[in-house]
């Protein structure tokens, strides 16, 4: 059953996302009727609309690189950054996320596969994603 | 959508413009010359439409907001019903099936959809934001995310399970610039080799600037009626046997497979069941090759190859126009060029002329009986597939 749309009390997904990230912490949400979780957090689970849920910091952020790219022609304003890598990471917690990729010791950037950790940065409220070295 | 005779649909007009990096002109002047071609080619007066549905994707690119109303007025249409629809990359797909709901419904006898974009008015740093703005805007554009560095990701994934190679990617977009030689409507008019997409520059890894489609400036219309209507016109209609639309969930990060698109698969099984038809019954496809992964992608999608083979029909010349299943005899998104709106509308122009037989012998599927249009916009998130035949 559907449990209707009560409005939320908590803020949006995105301040919640950001304001984690700025005190150090990568927040996922945990459906408290249907178990979903989701990473960026919701604050409406876009399962089964309850909004009850239990939003809890990642503790394990070791994860493996399942994409990767390296942006050569960046949109306006993020001119003075390129190149820059974007990947996917698969968390051993389950979750993916899509993050900045570090370049590796030798200036490489890391492939599919690689295993590491994702880092969060607090001034910039940003993850990346650095590879284990080899 | 039923598939009862009495509520057939018919295309009956095309109308197209060049399709270019740089137009002198804007949205307006290419919007009304396609739709006026449409219509006349339709030998249809502008009295006649009842309905128009204009496809752009952009207002911040093409500088207009709310660019029905131009484009209407572009087109003299005054009284008739008139509203626009957008699907990112699949605009024109999106506005060309309101278009055929609202023939459906017997609210109009014949409709005019016009589908245009311009977006070369600005810089590539600047049309690359306005195209990035179209992924989460809370979650993946502040990464800095492209739409190259999307399918750059899906590519590195592919190329990881499959170990296919930046050759077999390359194939897609020499068999594209091959076909657009012969299309006068095509942005480009170049013959490449793998080598010249493997040293082009690296634009999103694994992804070179000859895998990536173009920023384009175009429009592409069609004209399309009730049976009634259609089976007075001279010209022998071509049939919208089956329409099929289908979505995905948003954020790239949440797919458990970034080396399929299942709203790909979906769409085309729903536009078969409409249609009757079987992707065996498919002389000839129009598939949207954004960027050159995703023709790869789709002819698995669409049961052409199977997963991770895609490549395969391209060694075997199978997607050639003298192929087996020619894929983008147009030159598709590639080397036809890319003005988003338009795309999806002029897939269908290409297969409505191929299955009319009109085309010069060079780019002529002979025979083709059965065609097939497949749209996306964004990395899926909508998707259409149509299946028309004469």
């Amino acid at each position: 059953m559907i449990p209707g749309s009560s409005p939320s009390s908590s803020p949006s997904s995105s301040k919640m996302f950001y304001e984690g990230l700025s005190k150090g912490e990568l927040y996922f949400s945990r459906c408290s009727a249907c178990g979903q979780k989701r990473l960026p957090p919701r604050v409406r689970c876009d399962v089964c609309g309850n909004t009850e849920l239990a939003y809890k910091p990642l503790e394990n952020l070791a994860g493996r690189l399942v994409a990767v790219t390296v942006i050569r022609f960046p949109p306006k304003g993020f001119e003075s950054e390129a190149p820059y890598s974007i990947g996917i990471v698969e968390l051993n917690e389950g979750l993916r996320t899509m993050c900045r990729v570090q370049k590796s010791g030798d200036g490489s950037y890391p492939s599919v596969g690689s295993t590491g950790k994702i880092e969060v940065n607090r001034e910039r409220q940003s993850i990346v994603f650095r590879a284990s070295a080899p | 959508m039923s598939s009862d005779a009495s509520q057939s649909v018919a295309v009956i007009g095309v109308g197209h413009t060049k399709f270019s990096g740089g137009s002198t002109q804007g949205l307006r002047e290419l919007a009304s010359e396609a739709g006026f071609n449409a219509m006349r080619d339709a030998d249809t007066d502008p009295s006649d439409v009842d309905c128009l549905v204009v496809g752009v994707a952009s207002g911040a690119m093409s500088e207009q907001y709310s660019p029905a109303a131009m484009v209407a007025d572009s087109v003299g249409l005054r009284g008739v019903m008139l509203q626009r629809c957008e699907a990112a990359c699949a605009t024109g797909s999106a506005a060309l099936a309101a278009a055929v709901r609202t023939v459906k419904a017997g609210e109009a006898r014949t409709a005019l959809v016009i589908g245009a974009e311009v977006m070369s008015k600005r810089g590539t740093a600047e049309s690359t934001y306005h195209l990035s703005r179209m992924t989460d805007c809370e979650f993946e554009y502040p990464l800095g995310i492209t739409f190259p560095g999307m399918f750059g990701l899906m590519a590195s994934s592919y190329m990881n399970r499959y170990s296919s190679t930046q050759e077999d990617l390359a194939l897609v977009s020499v068999k594209n610039h091959e076909n657009a030689l012969e299309n006068p409507y095509a942005q480009f008019h170049r013959r490449i080799s793998v080598d010249d997409v493997l040293n082009s520059k690296m634009v999103a890894d694994p992804l070179h600037l000859l895998d990536c489609s173009p920023v384009s400036d175009g429009a592409a219309a069609v004209v399309i009626s009730c049976r009634e209507v259609a089976e007075k016109k001279e010209k022998a209609p071509v049939w919208i046997r089956g329409i099929g639309s289908a979505s995905l969930g948003n954020l790239l990060a949440e797919r458990r497979d970034l080396t399929s698109i299942p709203s790909v698969r979906l769409a085309a099984r729903r536009a078969f069941a409409n249609s009757g038809l079987r992707p065996d019954d498919v002389d000839v496809a129009e598939l949207h090759d954004c960027f050159t992964i995703a023709e790869l992608i789709e002819y698995e999608e669409l049961g052409f190859a199977e997963r991770g083979k895609g490549a395969h029909l391209l060694r075997n010349g199978d997607t050639s126009i003298s192929g087996r299943i020619p894929v983008n005899p147009s030159g598709g998104l590639k080397a036809k060029g890319h003005p988003l709106g338009a795309t999806g509308l002029s897939m269908v122009v290409e297969i409505v002329k191929q299955l009319r037989g009109e085309l010069p012998a060079k780019r002529r599927v002979n025979g083709a009986k059965v065609g097939l249009t497949q749209n996306m916009g964004l990395t899926g998130q909508y998707s259409f597939v149509y299946v028309l035949s004469r």
